[in-house]
């Protein structure tokens, strides 16, 4: 087992709202070991990005959020820790590419000068040194003419090119760990190609932790070693990617799995669907909460809460009751896909 | 043979950029000699990138946006040349639904408002007649009674997408042009509307034009496939033959950037150097030429014609034989 340069335990992140507290994450566990790739998964409003966003505890902790539980990096637990400190790790030991690169880059400043701020701030390098450098990361995330784009405003580039600067502020400090949230969401299929090989070949090089949060279970399918997979603010079910893909145990995660329309393969009349949508936060069912959209219910379900268990070896984690049951032999749906419910 | 129900010949749409004084000073070509033709029933998936032109050449086919040059026929009918009565009537035919749902929807009006309104217009039957069919359709789109009065605002995306949906199937069109009407949506929710979509295309006949840049939801939805570049068509087969045997170094380099969705296959991938040339200073010859692996010298000079592989299955490009 490699070393684990993240580990969280039970963090529960809830936001003070005119509606009353609301939790979005609720009690979450896992860890990221140096060098792999552990997939984020599940639908919008799930909360994998608040999960992220707590990591560097990127929330307003004054008035509106509140963070529960330990963030263990490098062992040391970074809920703990004061502004100042909690600003050395931020885009130095950890750093955070966002989805939209548009709105995230600053729209004054040159590309060059935002990829340079990280390396004054944090390694106190003079501006020339850090120029240099800048230059190099770009050439290092595949920008040709980099002595040329260093003194281009990001309106001038192209999506994939700003998506590729984001990665190189990202990885300006040599980060231990990298989050990236959607990272390729807004890109087409051709560019998304360039942006998870790239991603994927520096992770190589940097042996270094990577976080991938996506709703796209094939980009998760090919980059991925392990993958959590999270519902209504909880993870329900966590293992390897091929665990995951092969024979995956909550409903869940069947679900999420039999609705990809498939590029090999027959193809069905209908696609599969998992009925309803995910519900608001202040409305989370009793017991369990997948429960109200699952194809195997039982009342038993909708009493007790559920447990992340582990199945066995190698750390596969399931939160449902039925699991064995399901694993084992095909339990008849207690009712049939697509039958609508609560919307 | 099956009816043709739309023929879209040569059509080009060219938008004029202006300098100063609003002189013009070249123009950007969203759309460059396209021919299609949609069958009754079929659907027409278009593929291709951001900015290809894509969703120009589905709003040109149904006359929101006036082409600079080619003909559409509806039916036999010129959309060009039609006047503003016929294009009244012809819009009954022809409808539209919207890539993104929260900005495509008035905010400030009541979803059953949104419906009716849409017979209003077309001076379609009195107040109560109005009221009872757009409660029927509300309920064909799996929509309750009880979300008549409400905002766009109380709905979740998908919801919005049934809305939008519902707006579209109203009028009983026989084409509907779908841009992108499942790219903002999560995958649960996705095969909700595409298995929407196609029920109501096997009870009412509807042809659709799919829009997309996902060539998974293609593969699944598409009856035949159009791949765009650049404004140009540049290669056209019926679905399961595009997947298997792409004919265009373009379609190849799509199909190898999907992601696999089995973690046990590896794929071989092309991966395209550099990003999409400005559709207002296209490269000479063979538009995907500069980032097209196997280019040749004639590629550079000489704009490929079309090529018939079979009597479905055509291609633009030098290098097929």
């Amino acid at each position: 087992m490699r070393e684990k340069i993240l580990e969280i335990e039970n963090l529960s992140t809830s936001f003070k709202t005119e509606r009353g507290i609301m939790k979005a994450v609720d009690g979450v566990s896992f860890h990221v070991e140096k060098g792999e790739i552990l997939g984020l998964v599940g639908e919008s409003g799930c909360g994998k990005s608040v999960t992220s966003q707590s990591i560097l505890r990127l929330y307003d902790e004054k008035y509106t959020a509140e963070y529960e539980g330990r963030i263990l990096f490098d062992g040391c637990d970074l809920l703990t820790l004061g502004e100042k400190e909690m600003r050395k790790i931020r885009g130095h030991e950890i750093s955070m590419i966002f989805q939209d690169a548009l709105s995230s880059l600053n729209p004054v400043f040159t590309v060059g000068n935002q990829i340079m701020e990280p390396l004054l701030i944090h390694q106190k390098l003079s501006k020339e040194e850090a120029r240099k450098k800048a230059v190099e990361l770009l050439t290092l995330v595949g920008i040709p003419m980099p002595e040329k784009r260093v003194e281009q405003y990001p309106h001038e580039l192209s999506g994939g090119m700003r998506q590729r600067v984001m990665i190189a502020i990202a990885l300006a400090c040599r980060p231990k760990l990298l989050i990236a949230d959607e990272p390729t969401t807004a890109l087409d299929v051709t560019v998304q190609a360039q942006i998870m090989d790239l991603i994927l070949s520096l992770n190589k090089k940097l042996s270094m932790g990577v976080i991938l949060i996506t709703h796209d279970l094939s980009v998760v399918a090919e980059t991925c070693s392990r993958v959590a997979v999270m519902y209504l603010g909880q993870i329900v079910e966590e293992g390897s990617v091929f665990e995951i893909f092969d024979s995956p145990s909550h409903p869940y995660t069947k679900g999420l799995i039999q609705s990809i329309p498939r590029m090999a393969g027959e193809r069905a009349r209908r696609l599969y669907m998992i009925p309803g949508t995910v519900p608001l936060l202040n409305q989370i069912p009793s017991g369990c909460r997948f429960a109200p959209r699952c194809p195997y219910v039982l009342s038993a379900c909708r009493k007790r809460t559920q447990e992340l268990l582990e199945t066995g070896a190698g750390g596969h984690r399931v939160r449902c009751m039925r699991f064995a049951e399901l694993e084992t032999k095909e339990a008849a749906p207690v009712r049939a896909a697509g039958e609508e419910c609560g919307v | 043979m099956r009816e043709e129900i739309l023929r879209a010949e040569h059509v080009k749409m060219y938008f004029p950029i202006r300098g100063a004084l609003g002189k013009a000073v070249g123009h950007v070509k969203a759309v460059d000699d396209v021919s299609l033709s949609l069958y009754k029933g079929e659907t027409y998936g278009l593929v291709g990138e951001t900015g290809c032109g894509k969703s120009t050449l589905g709003r040109v086919l149904i006359r929101l946006l006036k082409a600079t040059g080619g003909t559409v026929l509806y039916k036999g009918e010129d959309l060009f040349t039609a006047n503003e009565k016929e294009l009244r009537r012809l819009r009954r035919e022809l409808q539209m639904v919207f890539q993104d749902p929260y900005t495509s929807l008035n905010p400030r009006m009541r979803v059953g408002e949104v419906l009716t309104e849409v017979l209003k217009i077309q001076g379609i039957g009195d107040k109560d007649s109005r009221m009872a069919d757009a409660l029927a359709v509300f309920e064909k789109v799996g929509l309750l009674p009880e979300h008549f009065y409400r905002f766009p605002h109380e709905f979740s995306g998908g919801q919005r997408q049934r809305i939008g949906l519902a707006r579209a199937l109203i009028l009983n069109p026989g084409l509907i042009i779908c841009d992108e009407p499942v790219s903002a949506l999560d995958v649960s929710v996705q095969s909700q509307i595409i298995n929407l979509l196609l029920d109501m295309q096997e009870e009412r006949g509807l042809t659709y034009l799919f829009i997309s840049h996902d060539m998974s939801v293609i593969r699944y939805i598409a009856d035949r496939v159009g791949v765009m570049y650049l404004g140009h068509l540049v290669e056209e087969a019926p679905v399961d033959e595009l997947f298997a045997d792409p004919a265009h170094p373009y379609t190849k380099v799509l199909l190898s950037a999907v992601p696999s969705d089995n973690p046990h296959v590896k794929k071989e991938r092309v991966i395209l150097e550099g990003d999409l040339p400005s559709p207002a200073d296209p490269p000479a010859g063979c538009v995907f030429c500069t980032r097209c692996p196997y280019a040749k010298e004639i590629c550079r000079e000489k704009k490929p014609g079309r090529t018939d592989i079979n009597e479905t299955h055509r291609v633009y490009c030098h290098l097929t034989k």
